[in-house]
């Protein structure tokens, strides 16, 4: 794998620009580097190393789909648990650590980085890229019973995220509902539960993780929002400059997703019907 | 085995028995306790705190080197530094050097020759976060003082390196955690602390200043940087619920004045920086106290004596940067200086905090007693601020700066990286001027979806060089002079001298005249110089030290000037004198 030569070919480069053109005057028409060496591509039984986010609610999912691409590359998958020390946020798939921490990790620990978020606006750190996403999760509107939204009601958003953009935008130009902001979906959860709020906007995982994939028996349903809500997309960041290994693995969700693959993983550990 | 590996693993000290020679020359033999009198008034050959002094003039009133020799300083002493983030400042008593390496591994060096005495390497747990960085110590008596990672107060013996006691700060269930060290203030520890983003647990009750009694740990006093909920300030995060007061933390070292019994902090912004996340769309200029702050707080008490806002933020420009305090007739030169109290009576002496507390840029002069605004001028180049109220020093924003909605794109001067940073500026008494290394850089802002990213960035328009170092006079308010690199530059420290030492990102370190900005003497190190620079004296000897390394931003700084290529391992403390 690419990380499992990347010491060697790094030395031999720098003994390359010092040697090089010595050698090559001691040897016309060799190169001072063997081609081989030089051949970046990823063989069987090469290791990607992915890092996992395991203050997501998802993490074990993630772990799953990991293997399942590396699986479909013919290579192992060395995942790296990247643990905060802070207690994760429940029910929640924001990143515990900060983007230089995450640069840190990346840069000693793994070529990849699962279950992270794909933009809806904006970019990305200046070094990451990301790849197409595996998983798409919906974002729903939960209500306590089974009655639908009525005009006045207000509706808990979860701070820094798409879902909460919207329903920012709805509430401020039709003034139809109100907007009540959380960090923290148990919280939002217990504040629909307890009359706090009348309804609030959360990602399907989290909402089936939750109530143990049972809302009735949780007293609440899932209602039609009155605008269509962006969902969550997961997909698998990279350094920038790691272009041949985001193709490959571009390449691999692509299949994985079109066979259901993906699908079947999700169902397994619960995040779907 | 087993007891091995626990031994490897836990909280070690280890006292060094480096031969006979080291026991017949015992470098702790005359050490002697520090007390808050030396703190407030420290021996020429020490370095007793963050910046020297706990004024934090970051000045070193030894002038073997100086001028006129200082082109034959050569080094005498190098030594690894621990893998991570090198912003630390090392303290120096009584021939002891005491280096705050990343990831909180303490040495006792011999200063004179770099060996090892004693180490103190402390187990993290394996979720601490990656970044690593400690940036100073404290010491007091006989005790060196560390703000953990893991969130405790460590209290060393500084002959021995063995743990005395330590306090657990904050609450597990909240985010909190420190870089750098406490202000010791009459027998107090006191310091601040960095606290939960807009993603993190817990929220503003992680937000908030302690003090510690020294003698036993105990915790005295905690103030918090963003008021609970019915406190005064609380009502200017408007209708925001509580759940959303997030991250107003004060990440540096506060500065202290003993006679008027005040600590000076400054804090960081609010997460998300832009306020339209949460706030009401008539709520976006409130001020969210106590954010972008200048904090004057009882040392005994914990109270607030008074605030001053520097900017209202919505571009994450923190101000808790050096507070530095100085007495000084001050008669602004209205060519210069912006705005002018007219309260003002050119001429006058006062007690002022001055400086620049913030990335902005913005030079301040604050009456240090009341919080009275006096006067400010601009450094770098900024667009954030249009104007500053002449009697209240309150800011106004341009409203085209201000985000209102997801997709906005909004040009903003300086960068996030700062005006000026985290690295520090120095002021010398020999020219009452204020020396500080300072960015011209902007960045092309939009807000997504959860916050205002703040990429790309790029030097200032119609500038040619991202760093400088620039003079400003405390009295006056005039450029002095400036130093232009075109890499970002570090801290300063000044010396009696009439010397600056400090150095830039692309490894080069220097001497500047404080006079005139001349570069006197230069060396070319290993990596980027981000360490604090010290001086310090050991037998009549004067020498300077520096760390160079990474630091957390180097990667952003250096990012804008992408040809320079200095490299970030190889992290080494080197030490500086004339030839004996």
């Amino acid at each position: 794998m690419i990380r499992r030569y990347a010491p060697l070919i790094a030395a031999l480069l720098c003994w390359g620009v010092a040697a090089g053109p010595a050698l090559g005057q001691m040897v016309p028409g060799v190169p001072a580097i063997p081609e081989d060496l030089l051949d970046f591509e990823l063989r069987p039984g090469d290791e990607i190393h992915f890092c996992l986010n395991m203050s997501s609610a998802i993490a074990e999912f993630d772990r799953a789909v990991a293997n399942a691409i590396a699986d479909s590359l013919l290579v192992t998958a060395e995942i790296f648990d990247m643990v905060d020390v802070h207690p994760p946020l429940p029910l929640d798939y924001i990143f515990g650590l900060s983007p230089p921490e995450l640069f840190l990790v990346v840069t000693n620990e793994c070529d990849a980085i699962m279950g992270w978020p794909v933009p809806r606006t904006g970019t990305m750190p200046e070094w990451l890229t990301i790849t197409a996403a595996y998983y798409e999760a919906p974002v729903l509107l939960a209500v306590r019973g089974t009655e639908g939204l009525q005009p006045g009601d207000v509706i808990g958003t979860r701070l820094g995220t798409p879902a909460d953009s919207q329903w920012r935008v709805l509430t401020q130009s039709t003034r139809t509902y109100g907007r009540l902001l959380f960090s923290n979906y148990q919280r939002m959860i217990d504040a629909l539960e307890n009359g706090d709020v009348d309804g609030i906007l959360i990602w399907e995982p989290g909402l089936r993780l939750a109530t143990g994939g049972d809302l009735a028996a949780a007293g609440m349903s899932v209602v039609t929002p009155p605008v269509p809500l962006a969902p969550v997309r997961f997909g698998v960041a990279l350094p920038r400059n790691e272009t041949y290994l985001r193709g490959l693995i571009d390449g691999a969700i692509a299949a994985l997703v079109a066979d259901g693959v993906i699908t079947d993983i999700a169902r397994q550990f619960g995040l779907t019907e | 085995m087993r007891h091995l590996k626990a031994l490897l693993l836990g909280s070690v000290s280890i006292a060094i028995m480096a031969g006979s020679a080291a026991a017949q020359d015992d470098p702790f033999a005359s050490f002697t306790p520090v007390t808050d009198e030396m703190l407030q008034n420290p021996p020429a050959e020490d370095w007793l705190s963050w910046r020297a002094t706990l004024n934090h003039w970051g000045y070193s009133p030894l002038d073997q080197i100086n001028r006129d020799n200082v082109d034959d300083i050569e080094m005498v002493w190098s030594r690894a530094i621990t893998e991570g983030f090198v912003e630390g400042a090392p303290l120096v008593h009584d021939g002891v050097m005491f280096v705050p390496h990343p990831a909180d591994v303490i040495q006792a060096l011999d200063a004179t020759n770099g060996d090892l005495l004693w180490e103190y390497r402390r187990e993290l747990p394996d979720d601490v976060p990656a970044i690593i960085v400690t940036r100073g110590l404290a010491i007091w008596e006989n005790l060196i003082l560390l703000q953990s990672k893991d969130n405790f107060l460590v209290a060393l013996d500084a002959t021995t390196g063995q743990l005395v006691w330590e306090t657990q700060i904050r609450s597990p269930d909240n985010w909190s955690w420190s870089t750098q060290g406490p202000i010791i203030a009459n027998g107090k520890a006191i310091s601040g602390r960095s606290c939960s983003q807009q993603n993190g647990p817990g929220g503003a009750e992680g937000c908030f200043l302690t003090a510690h009694d020294l003698a036993t740990g105990e915790e005295l006093w905690r103030f918090y940087t963003i008021p609970q909920q019915g406190q005064p300030g609380s009502e200017t995060w408007g209708d925001a619920p509580y759940e959303t007061w997030h991250h107003v933390g004060s990440w540096l070292t506060p500065s202290f004045d003993p006679e008027l019994n005040l600590v000076y902090f400054g804090t960081s912004v609010t997460s998300p920086y832009a306020k339209f996340y949460f706030a009401e769309p008539d709520e976006l200029d409130n001020e969210f106290l106590y954010q972008t702050s200048t904090l004057a707080i009882d040392a005994d008490t914990g109270e607030l004596v008074w605030y001053q806002q520097h900017i209202r933020d919505q571009w994450d420009l923190d101000h808790p940067f050096e507070r530095i305090l100085v007495d000084t007739v001050i008669a602004p030169n209205p060519d210069e200086v912006r705005w002018i109290n007219p309260n003002v009576t050119p001429g006058e002496e006062r007690q002022v905090l001055t400086g620049i507390p913030g990335k902005t840029g913005i030079f301040y002069s604050i009456d240090r007693a009341t919080g009275e605004f006096l006067w400010a001028r601009e450094t770098t180049y900024q667009n954030v601020i249009s104007d500053i109220d002449l009697t209240t020093g309150r800011a106004t924003h341009p409203i085209e700066t201000i985000p209102t909605e997801i997709g906005q794109q909004i040009f903003i001067c300086p960068a996030a990286n700062g005006g000026k940073g985290w690295h520090q500026g120095a002021f010398s008494p020999l020219t009452n001027t204020i020396y500080y290394p300072l960015h011209n850089s902007c960045m092309n802002t939009l807000t997504t979806d959860t916050d205002i990213q703040l990429n790309p960035r790029e030097i200032s328009p119609g500038e040619d060089h991202l760093g400088n170092v620039f003079a400003v006079n405390v009295e006056t308010g005039e450029t002095e002079w400036v130093f232009e690199t075109r890499a970002a530059h570090g801290s300063l420290v000044t010396t009696g001298g009439g010397l600056i030492f400090g150095g830039d990102l692309n490894r080069r370190f220097h001497a500047l005249d404080q006079e005139t900005g001349e570069v006197l003497w230069e060396v070319v190190l290993s990596s980027p110089v981000n360490g604090t620079p010290i001086s310090y004296a050991v037998d009549g000897r004067q020498y300077v030290a520096v760390s160079v390394g990474g630091a957390l931003n180097s990667a952003g700084l250096l990012g804008q000037t992408p040809e320079l290529r200095p490299g970030t391992g190889g992290n080494t403390l080197y030490v500086f004198a004339l030839d004996e």
